[in-house]
Order: C-alpha cells, then structure tokens, then sequence
C-alpha cells in the first residue's frame, strides 16, 4: 500500500508512455513528473505486455494523440460487406441523389431489361413504407426494404444485416438504393464497388457544386428524366462542365427511363460490370 | 443532418478509447474536419451535448480543425490547395489529380485526465 495515499500497488493502470493499438495507431501518454509514482505492469489489447518504472496516478491533466476515424465502426463493417460480395464475385452500386429525381422508375426499367440475363438484387433505403420495394418486386431481383425511421442515410451496419436476405447463390449484380439525400448519405461507405450520383434534369445543373461531397465521390453521374429538358431552362453542357469541376474523369449518362432514351447504354454499361 | 449519427459514432469511439485507457476525466477534444468530409461544423456542435449527456465527455469543450482539401496532380507531380468546387491542379491546372487529404472526419487528440 502507498503510505501517500492508500492505493494498492499494482490496482493503478495509469501509465505515461507511447504505445500501439492493435488496429496499428499509436498514440502517447505524457510523462509528467510529479510526486507520486509506481512502477507496474500492464497488457495492451493486442497482447504486448510492458513494466513501466514509475507512473502517475493522481488527476493529471495530459493531452493523449488519438488519430483515429471517427466512422472507423462503419468503415470496419462496410469492408467486411465489401469482403462478403467480393468473395461471391458481387458487383455492389449504391444509389445516391436527392428524393424525386427518379431513383426507383430507373431501378424498374433496369430491372425489367436485367430480367434473365444477370441476376440482380436490391436493397432499398427510405425512412417509412415499404412502397419502394414493392415497386421493384416481381422483375427477377430479391429485394429489401430497410426503413431508416429517422435516419437520412443507409449505414453499413443495415446493409450487412440485409445482404443475407437478398443475397443468392447465382446473384451478379447488387443495387443499393439510398434514402433520397445528396448530403449525408455521401459519408457512410456501405461496402458498394463504387457510388453513382442520379441527378435530374429538373433540379437544376448546378447541384453537382452545391453538394461537393456526394459528387466529387462518385464515378459516375446519371443526369435523369432528359425527357422533360425541352420544357425546362437547362444547359447540359454547363451541367456537365459542373461534375468535371467537380470529379474529373466521372463517367456521365444521360438517360430518361419514361422515354427509354439512353437506356440501352446504362444496360450495356451495367453488362459491362458482372462480365 | 447526419451529423446526430456521426456525434454517436464519435461519443462512442471516445468512450471506447476512454474505457482503455482508464481515462477518467476528458476535458477537451480535437476533430479534424476536411472540406469534403460532409460533416457541418455547427449542426455537429449542436447534436454533441444531447448525445454526450450522461457520458465523459459531457463537459468536454470540442476544438474543430479544419482540414483543407488537398490534391496530388499526376502530370506535374505537385500537391496543391484547389477550392472547392474546382478541383484541378493549382500549379498546372490539370485534372489528373488524386484527392490526398480533405475527406477526414478524425478524432486528432484529447486533454484527460485518468483515475
């Protein structure tokens, strides 16, 4: 016992030194020289043991270097969806853009021309109903509605507990629809191949600067419902200057799936993906 | 609004570390914010005592740092500062960038003290 202050040696786990977490970040504990000092030993998570001389274990205010991400939790679980599909030779898209822009109508027709050549599933985010899925059901694909309640985003936690559902044996190709949001669904990695920003035609062409986030993390960029620019004020080619600003080298599709125009090109895109 | 699941996410990483490292008492945090991080400093601010509440961290003062977005060009080989929207090569203008800092949402240090 410490004559000081009573405390057990060997009870104290306070340490002052640099050390490694298991997940390789290391951060250090400052010495700091005041009167009261043990020597003891401790275990890490990772297993590595080590004796320090003399530590501190009275409140001493000391700056800790952490380093560490704060979505590392979603990222851990998005790699490990990410290691799921791979392993099943899945190629994941997770759909991003903001509610209205025609996210699900594409997935119908997408499904409709997939029906029998590659084997599709869905997972659809919203906050409440499960209309969406409903919408998508009997076109050849399982499908999954996942209803955030309050959340505005998918997380990689839900995508996990729902690949199993959807998932099948001869499944090629997954679609992630997301809650329509062009903000914080850009920063929840969900474990997809990669993201695909829809923006439509009747939101305007300067979105992809408005939202910085979602589209300069997205390779590719459907501008939807092109049918309805003739009665609309928009200027594609400004449109299209804005993702390049913004992502340069994204890979933009024009398309409008009530006319099926520039359809056939998404299909064969999509093709391209599970060969 | 994310930014109430992204609070979660760093009161529970903290209390994570806290727990580990026999930290009793935090008094301050430092965030790393990047400029294409999609986390807003203030809607964070404003979610943090409801979440932190109960926690180690509920007197805790949160220090944000911004991290601008930082590219390397692949053709001249020079890293630069662009301004979001335009994402390009400040030096040469190219576009053959790769985005190398300006997306982190971290958890950069902390003021404690420990039982």
């Amino acid at each position: 016992m410490c004559e000081d202050c009573g405390c057990t040696e060997g009870n104290e786990k306070k340490y002052f030194h640099s050390h490694t977490h298991a997940d390789g970040t290391t951060h250090s504990h400052d010495d700091a020289s005041l009167p009261h000092k043990h020597p003891h030993e401790h275990t890490h998570s990772d297993g590595t043991t080590h004796t320090h001389a003399r530590t501190e274990h009275d409140g001493v205010s000391r700056r800790v270097q952490i380093q560490q991400n704060v979505l590392a939790k979603n990222d851990e679980v998005a790699m490990r969806n990410r290691s799921y599909l791979a392993e099943r030779g899945i190629v994941a898209v997770n759909l991003i853009s903001s509610p209205g822009s025609g996210k699900t109508m594409l997935l119908e027709k997408t499904l409709e021309q997939l029906d029998g050549k590659i084997k599709c599933a869905v997972i659809v985010g919203d906050q409440q109903t499960d209309n969406d899925a409903k919408r998508l059901k009997g076109k050849g694909a399982n499908v999954i509605q996942i209803e955030t309640q309050s959340a505005c985003h998918l997380n990689a936690t839900q995508v996990g507990e729902a690949l199993p559902k959807v998932i099948e044996k001869d499944t090629e190709l997954l679609f992630i629809e997301n809650v329509g949001n062009l903000v914080c669904p850009a920063a929840f990695d969900l474990g997809e191949n990669f993201k695909i920003a829809l923006l439509s035609v009747t939101e305007g062409e300067d979105k992809p600067v408005k939202y910085p986030v979602l589209f300069s993390d997205s390779q590719i960029v459907l501008l939807t419902k092109t049918d309805l620019v003739p009665h609309l004020d928009w200027n594609m080619q400004r449109c299209r200057k804005y993702l390049r600003d913004i992502k340069p080298g994204v890979f933009i599709f024009e398309l409008s799936a009530q006319t099926g125009d520039g359809i056939g090109e998404w299909i064969k895109y999509l093709s391209g993906l599970v060969d | 609004m994310h930014e109430l699941a992204l609070a979660e996410s760093l009161v529970g990483k903290i209390v994570e570390i806290s727990v580990e490292d026999n930290i009793s008492v935090i008094t301050s945090v430092t965030l790393l914010i990047g400029d294409l991080s999609g986390v807003d400093k203030d809607a964070l601010d404003f979610a943090l005592p409801f979440v932190s509440e109960g926690t180690l961290l509920e007197k805790s003062k949160f220090i944000y740092e911004r991290v601008k977005l930082q590219v390397k060009c692949d053709d001249c080989d020079k890293e630069s500062y662009p301004e979001v929207p335009i994402i390009v090569c400040t030096h040469c203008h190219s576009d053959n960038i790769a985005i190398i800092a300006g997306r982190e949402f971290v958890i950069k240090e902390m003021e404690v003290e420990s039982v």
